[in-house]
């Protein structure tokens, strides 16, 4: 008697509850991909100069071969951070797109996954006392 | 009624996984899943080379033919089956089941906990209590408890019911594993003599059911890693992209996020939840956001800081330094690369530039006071240096510091005050400590393959707080527990209870605790004839001090005053030191554990500064710094009545509270001290009553000592006995002449020298050696005198020698020695 129970809770289960909770982890999953890749601090500091890095400007604006030294590494600086901080996002938005895509797909098997396992349990037999 | 719990049962939503419990245990589950993994994996493989052999020339193609659909049909199934076993655990880690169980958010309608679920679920009889006792948590409880399986069983062998006890179920009450623990203890009499058999009382028993559901909950949470909680402590991979590089700081400073406490289960704040906020409270700030961490220990500020760490890292601290990077300097370590101002002045600053750029550090400053005095000595000044960054809020820093050296060194400085907002650590209360030795004991037991029982833990943290007075008493619960890891582990043992812990703390301490064993049992009761072996006569004296220690030993005592106050009064040479001697040796097993301190030469006005120190001149106490050498023994205060007014009163707090506050308002502990305060004040009318043929009456001198002023009434109410030594009596002095004489033939004998003991020699040393006024003390220089000295001349002139036998015999005329040295060779 208790196992009709059980099976008739576990499809509940299954149908109802696992899908709003497989969804729940997943939105977890996205939120660490896009903090793991630290896509709002790169977006915020998109044009900051690479680990701060950079020298001061002279206080003396006349010196201008010294003013435009600065102003060459300075710019080199946040060059190099933005390039960086690109390479990181684009890797960051493919991995988050990737998985976006992924949701659909891994929703339907979580759905069929019940009709998978008789499916691939009967054909399973079949392969091993029939052959193909 | 089994019927019932069925029915009771079917009413939880834990139902299903409840049933499946008992269908396939979690163990079992787990083992299952990763043998239908692993038949997956192989499958795979053999699937694999079935394929590849197809196109390999040279393999019999009908073989493959025949193989090939079995070894997929094989993989199909194995993988039908992994797959099953994969539902049927994310059935079980499903979020009812996980908020449930992992972070205990039970609702009215559950009725009880998924844990008491598995208690009853287990139960195949009718009564409860066998069914809680033969379940896995019942027995993992008892074990905690300190009670073997063993005895469970035989106890439930011959358990009959004889109670009608009802499950405490309640429509609004969800039933809490505890909460069904203590309706058992209420409501079955057997089951609380069965537990009182093993010393076990309701509190040691909820702590242990807590302890065991701890353990499941801390479990479960931390498998669970796709939950946003954990997921959050994985760092970031540009989190630190956008801040600045920090090389010279990194030379002399450790970052914190990478230390090895934090990756402990200690996850548990709400011992330190007010210091916690209030630190963040301060680094949130908008100007002078710094922080001066003041604890009794340097230790206990840093455990803060650890605390304060791991919610950095868990995300769990306002946005102000949720992103920060907390370095911790080496002050020691930075101060010693510099022998010059100007050079120390020019790294500090690089190294606050540096900070000040990078943006996001928090500096936390180890020893505070020591970088203070260290650049002061070389000429430079910390506040001068650093203000600009502390006022422009350019920089976060936290300084660590001890009570001590903060009022001494770091208060003082007004400027620096106004710019750091002090933090003090309250110590921890016994409970909190309990819970972060329970999570420190899990980890010790996981690698050292120990067993604690949950009284072991709590003997630990008591034990710590009353019997360790140095240092905070969590940090010494926890350095108590790892000394006692090594210990047990030298000794065998495996199983650790409050019986091996109270075994450890004696060893180190030397004061006897635990169970009284037949050898302790039978100097207790015989203690008196035990101080008589040393101290002759003076009934009366010893009665009322060996009371006292029976007393402190059966765990009668006031835990929070010293162990034993007393206040001897009585003539010199009557035995009081000699009683304290006596004492000391039966009571701590040496005279070495006998500390002295002569109270005439604190008369003064700086009496009070001599015993426990002057903050002006920082120097530290006589009687702070004896008490933290030697924590535990005998201190004997002589000719007490002299020292000045404010030492009685300081004294008066000794006893009632058991501790005392150093000059810089540092606790001294004395409670693992037997006080003995000896005065000769009274002694005239002790000779008065004895030269009247009466019995000095001890409540007659004291009542003439209080009109007198000489002690208060509230003082001597302190002592737990104020006894009056009598003079001693002609059959007293007799006997000491000839303890002291046995003494010195004791001595002699382990030379080869064999001395007779006469009843003359005895007779003489005790009428010519003692006097009236002295008591019998005059006796040792008689003796020296008159039986050593000669004895002596004769061994260096080699009349004596290994061999010889000694006769004390009366002078013959003309002989100034007051005994005749008798030497013949046997």
């Amino acid at each position: 008697m208790r196992f009709p129970l059980i099976f008739f809770k576990y499809l509940v289960w299954h149908y109802g509850k696992a899908l709003l909770e497989f969804t729940a982890i997943y939105k977890n999953l996205i939120n660490f991909v896009y903090n793991f890749f630290s896509i709002p601090i790169l977006l915020r500091s998109f044009f900051a100069p690479w680990r701060r890095l950079g020298e001061e400007y002279p206080k003396d604006v006349l010196k201008i071969e010294e003013m435009a030294s600065v102003l060459v590494i300075n710019f080199l600086m946040r060059l190099v951070g933005i390039v960086m901080r690109t390479v990181l996002i684009v890797v960051g938005l493919v991995t988050l797109l990737l998985m976006i895509i992924l949701y659909p797909v891994l929703v339907i098997f979580w759905l069929l996954l019940p009709l998978i396992v008789v499916l691939l349990f009967i054909t399973g037999l079949i392969f091993l006392f029939f052959g193909w | 009624m089994s019927k019932t719990i069925r029915t009771i049962l079917s009413q939880s939503p834990f139902y299903p996984i409840l049933v499946l419990e008992s269908w396939v245990s979690s163990t079992r589950r787990q083992a299952i899943l990763k043998f239908s993994g692993l038949i997956f994996v192989l499958f795979m493989f053999f699937t694999l080379i079935v394929s590849l052999s197809n196109i390999i020339p040279g393999i019999d193609k009908n073989l493959i033919a025949l193989l090939a659909p079995r070894v997929w049909g094989l993989l199909l199934i194995s993988f039908a089956f992994y797959a099953v076993s994969k539902m049927i655990e994310a059935y079980f880690n499903s979020s009812y089941y996980f908020d449930n169980v992992a972070q205990n958010k039970y609702q009215p309608g559950d009725l009880f906990t998924f844990t008491v679920g598995r208690v009853l679920s287990s139960i195949k009889g009718d009564e409860i209590l066998p069914g809680f006792l033969s379940s896995p948590l019942g027995i993992e409880i008892m074990a905690r408890c300190g009670i073997p399986e063993e005895e469970i069983e035989k106890f439930l062998a011959s358990w009959k019911n004889d109670q009608n006890y009802q499950l405490p179920l309640a429509n609004d009450k969800v039933l809490k594993l505890r909460d069904l623990v203590v309706s058992l203890y209420d409501g079955q009499k057997s089951f609380k003599d069965f537990l009182f058999r093993f010393d076990i009382q309701e509190n040691e028993l909820i702590g242990a059911t807590n302890w065991v559901v701890r353990r499941i909950e801390t479990n479960e949470y931390k498998k669970r890693w796709w939950w946003e909680d954990n997921l959050k402590r994985i760092p970031g991979l540009a989190k630190d992209w956008g801040f600045g590089n920090t090389p010279t700081l990194d030379k002399y400073c450790w970052d914190l996020l990478f230390g090895a406490q934090i990756s402990s289960t200690d996850h548990d704040f709400s011992s330190r939840e007010e210091e916690l906020s209030q630190i963040e409270e301060v680094l949130s700030k908008d100007r002078e956001a710094n922080a001066l961490i003041v604890a009794e220990t340097d230790q206990e500020a840093m455990d803060i800081i650890w605390h304060l760490v791991r919610k950095i890292r868990e995300k769990t601290v306002p946005p102000a330094v949720s992103f920060r990077r907390p370095m911790l300097l080496n002050t020691g370590n930075f101060l010693a690369q510099f022998k010059e101002r100007s050079a120390v002045e020019q790294e500090l600053v690089k190294m606050l530039d540096e900070s000040a750029r990078a943006g996001n550090l928090l500096l936390i400053i180890d020893n505070f006071s020591l970088l203070l005095s260290g650049l002061e000595n070389l000429g430079s000044n910390f506040l001068s240096l650093v203000d600009h960054y502390l006022t422009a809020n350019l920089l976060l820093i936290v300084g660590l510091a001890d009570t001590d050296t903060f009022h001494r060194k770091i208060e003082t400085n007004a400027g620096l005050m106004t710019r750091f907002d002090r933090i003090f650590i309250r110590p921890l209360p016994e409970e909190s400590i309990v819970r972060s030795l329970e999570e420190a004991v899990w980890l010790s037991e996981k690698r050292n393959n120990l067993f604690f029982t949950f009284p072991a833990v709590m003997a630990i943290a008591h034990d710590a707080e009353y019997y360790f007075s140095e240092s905070n008493t969590g940090d010494k619960a926890v350095d108590l527990l790892s000394e006692i890891v090594p210990w047990s582990a030298s000794r065998g043992f495996y199983l650790i209870g409050k019986k091996e812990v109270e075994e450890f703390v004696e060893g180190k301490t030397k004061i006897p605790l635990g169970e009284i064993n037949p050898a302790e049992k039978e100097k207790l009761i015989n203690l008196e004839e035990n101080l008589h072996k040393r101290v002759i006569g003076q009934e009366e004296a010893l009665k009322a001090v060996s009371n006292a220690i029976r007393r402190s030993r059966t765990g009668i005592r006031n835990p929070k005053r010293p162990i034993g106050s007393f206040l001897f009064l009585g003539p010199t040479g009557v035995g009081k030191t000699e009683t304290s001697k006596a004492l000391a040796e039966v009571f701590f097993g040496g005279e070495k554990d006998l500390l002295r301190l002569d109270m005439s030469e604190y008369q003064g006005a700086d009496a009070l500064a001599k015993l426990t120190g002057s903050f002006g001149e920082s120097q530290a106490g006589v009687l702070s710094n004896l008490m933290r050498e030697h924590p535990y023994g005998v201190l004997l205060l002589d000719e007490f009545e002299k020292s000045n007014k404010d030492i009685l009163n300081l004294f008066l707090q000794i006893f009632d509270e058991g501790f005392f506050s150093d000059m810089s308002g540092k606790k001294v502990n004395v409670r693992n001290l037997i006080f003995i305060a000896t005065s000769n004040a009274g002694a005239d009318m002790i000779w008065q009553a004895v030269k009247e043929g009466q019995k000095p009456e001890a409540t007659k001198i004291i009542d003439s000592l209080v009109s007198q002023g000489i002690y208060k009434p509230e003082l001597l109410n302190r002592f737990d006995a104020v006894v009056v030594f009598n003079p001693l009596t002609s059959e007293d002095l007799l006997q000491i002449a000839k303890l002291l004489l046995g003494q010195l033939a004791k001595r002699l004998s382990e030379q080869g020298i064999d001395l007779a003991v006469s009843d003359f020699a005895v007779k003489t040393v005790a009428t010519l050696g003692a006097n009236e006024v002295f008591g019998a003390r005059p006796m040792i220089r008689f003796i020296q005198d008159n039986v050593e000295q000669p004895i002596a001349d004769k061994i260096i002139k080699g009349e004596i020698t290994h061999g010889f036998h000694v006769d004390l015999l009366p002078p013959e005329t003309g002989e100034t020695n007051l005994l005749k040295i008798d030497a013949k060779i046997l």
